[in-house]
């Protein structure tokens, strides 16, 4: 038997005259390619946004690693005895509590933390910190950064004065005390769930507002090594700075964090695989219909002496094209969608906007402004990230679920009697 | 090589399908000598077209045994019987049954393809077939381009593609006018004597039964002499 005569045979389905075999199989892998295309952008914008996110959160939040001293004086100095780590680049002193901020009328609870004044130089911390106003300084010591949306609530800009109120143990009791700052930057990151209530300020200052005891100080360690790394760097470090420091890397602090992007990128691609799997049985149906009208076409193959191999081939290789042309398509059209997916929000926010105000004109209400990715939920644009070799299992196992989906109807195809339809006929 | 080409022994093919189980053979024993061109005819539903699916293994006897060059093709499973159909057998229905999506030219090379046949050497006889039909003007027309007896002719040439030993033509003409009958029975004919073939023919025509080598009578599940 010719090999490509399976081949042959399926390919006539397509340029088939009258019986709608092709428009079948088209609407096959148009259904399918519209099934990959949510999952490629969920999976881009899902791995952008984790690594944006995770990135985020290691740079400006968690460090690296942290090191906590386990004594009140501890035998070596961080910065001193890291030197000898390949890769160490910074170990600065960090303290965090909470404060009840409040200005003009308004106040706010806050994340307060105690930062060196060289932290805002490190080149993580630079990558993502930005001064929407102000500069990333603290001009005295009674200097403070205040994120972007405290900012806000508590209605400051730079040069204002915040107030702090926090608590410090006197014996077992509680003092409180207040402080005035000047704000001297509106900082953010651009992912508002992370800094939202930070308030900055040197960490000489936050010694004096914080309880050590309740707050203690720790310091926030840096490499220049690849995150990837971050395990043997972690050895080094404890080896370097003894029994008087407790480190933990940035996998175990922001443990649960990243956990639940994780089981967030599962979820969603369980979704997406479903939507993939009700595409799959619409190729299974498509040729359930297609075996069902080649009824006599099979069977006179079979008369002619076609074996069940060679039926079932023209089925499979059927299938497995209206796999691959949905497979290619939606690919292609996802990574399309997911490259463009700013612009298209862009794009549709203005059209709503220009409804809401022709409406808002129209009916003399006042007119408020859509935004489609609210920044307390989202980074200000959705970031998008390709995980090639996963997109690559996708496409693959896509085009092999369109070719077990057309194994069923192949095999029953192949089983048919051709006398069965050549008396009918 | 015997002179035994087909060959039923005791072939009983009983329908149990209807309601009322219908017995087409009990104990049929026949046998068809290689070059050999027989009519087979007898009133409708005694049986004929079942004999000839039985003869191209298209259909199974429910008791006994159908031989084809020697090899029991009743009790072979559908691995064995494609290669046997697609080299042994050439099959014309009353019915064209050809390929609409294919051209002339390649419905008469489909059992060429599936016989594995080199492509220039199948080429070549299709193209000889189609010229002693008549047909090497339609070369590159489709099914429903073609005329009823142009349709046969194309179905006529496919059944010889493969040089087949057994022709088996179940009413080739039924479905076609006088002229095309004609034609068609002719061709049939002529082909079947040229190549040596060995003819099973069932037909309601009297004429054209008359102009095999010998015709018998389906009757009662026995095949007579008139």
């Amino acid at each position: 038997m010719s090999p490509g005569l399976g081949l042959k045979l399926g390919w006539t389905a397509f340029r088939s005259r009258g019986r709608g075999e092709a428009r079948f199989l088209w609407s096959s892998s148009l259904a399918l390619a519209l099934g990959l295309v949510p999952l490629v952008l969920v999976l881009a914008i899902a791995d952008g946004m984790i690594e944006g996110i995770s990135s985020r959160t290691i740079e400006t939040s968690l460090s690296h690693d942290q090191a906590w001293p386990l004594v009140s004086t501890p035998k070596v100095d961080p910065e001193t005895a890291l030197k000898v780590v390949p890769g160490f680049r910074s170990a600065l002193r960090e303290q965090q509590g909470f404060a009840l901020a409040f200005s003009a009328g308004a106040r706010l609870g806050v994340s307060l933390r105690g930062v060196e004044a060289r932290w805002a130089l490190d080149p993580g911390v630079r990558r993502f910190l930005k001064a929407d106003s102000g500069s990333l300084t603290f001009p005295n010591a009674r200097s403070a950064w205040v994120g972007r949306e405290s900012a806000v609530k508590l209605r400051l800009k730079v040069g204002d004065t915040v107030k702090l109120l926090t608590t410090r143990s006197v014996g077992t009791l509680s003092a409180p005390r207040v402080t005035s700052l000047t704000v001297a930057a509106i900082v953010s990151v651009g992912y508002e769930e992370l800094d939202r209530l930070w308030v900055f300020v040197p960490v000489e200052t936050s010694l004096t507002l914080l309880d050590s005891a309740e707050n203690p100080v720790f310091w926030g360690l840096k490499s220049d090594r690849p995150l990837a790394e971050s395990a043997a760097f972690l050895h080094e470090v404890r080896s370097a700075l003894g029994s008087d420091w407790q480190v933990y890397s940035w996998q175990s602090t922001g443990r649960s964090q990243f956990l639940n992007y994780q089981a967030t990128r599962f979820l969603l691609l369980v979704v997406m695989a479903l939507i993939l799997l009700v595409s799959a049985v619409n190729i299974s149906t498509s040729m359930v219909t297609l075996v069902q009208q080649r009824r006599q076409e099979t069977a006179i193959l079979k008369a002619l002496g076609g074996s069940t191999g060679l039926i079932r081939s023209q089925f499979l290789v059927l299938g497995l094209g209206a796999g691959t042309v949905g497979t290619a398509v939606g690919m292609a059209a996802g990574v399309a969608v997911a490259l463009g997916i700013n612009g298209l929000i862009s794009g549709l926010e203005t059209v709503l906007n220009g409804l809401s105000a022709l409406r808002a004109w129209i009916s003399g209400q006042p007119f408020t402004a859509t935004r489609l990715l609210d920044p307390a939920y989202y980074l200000e644009s959705l970031p998008v990230k390709f995980d090639v070799p996963l997109l690559v299992l996708v496409a693959f196992g896509t085009i092999a679920l369109a070719a077990l989906a057309s194994a069923v109807p192949a095999w029953r195809a192949s089983r048919q009697r051709p006398l069965d339809v050549l008396r009918r006929a | 090589m015997s002179d035994v080409i087909l060959e039923f022994r005791q072939v009983g093919r009983v329908f149990t399908e209807t309601a009322e189980p219908v017995t087409l053979f009990q104990g049929l024993d026949w046998s068809l000598n290689r070059g050999d061109s027989v009519a087979i005819m007898g009133e409708s539903g005694t049986g004929k077209s079942t004999l000839l699916h039985l003869a191209a293994a298209l259909d199974q006897p429910t008791s006994g045994s159908v031989w084809l060059e020697g090899q029991e093709i009743s009790r072979m499973g559908e691995k064995a019987l494609s290669p046997l159909r697609t080299r042994s057998v050439g099959l014309v229905f009353q019915f064209h049954f050809l390929l609409k999506e294919f051209s002339v030219l390649e419905n008469v090379l489909l059992p060429s393809w599936l016989a594995g046949t080199p492509k220039k050497a199948a080429t070549e006889r299709a193209l000889a077939l189609l010229e002693r039909v008549g047909l090497s003007h339609r070369l590159g027309h489709f099914p429903g381009q073609l005329s009823g007896g142009e349709r046969q002719r194309a179905a006529l040439a496919r059944a010889l593609i493969n040089d087949p030993p057994l022709l088996l033509a179940d009413e080739p003409t039924g479905n076609l006018d006088e002229k095309n009958a004609e034609l068609v029975q002719n061709l049939l004919l002529e082909l079947s004597a040229d190549a040596k073939k060995t003819l099973l023919l069932v037909t309601h025509d009297r004429s054209f039964a008359a102009r095999a080598g010998y015709c018998l009578h389906l009757r009662g599940g026995q095949l007579v002499r008139p």
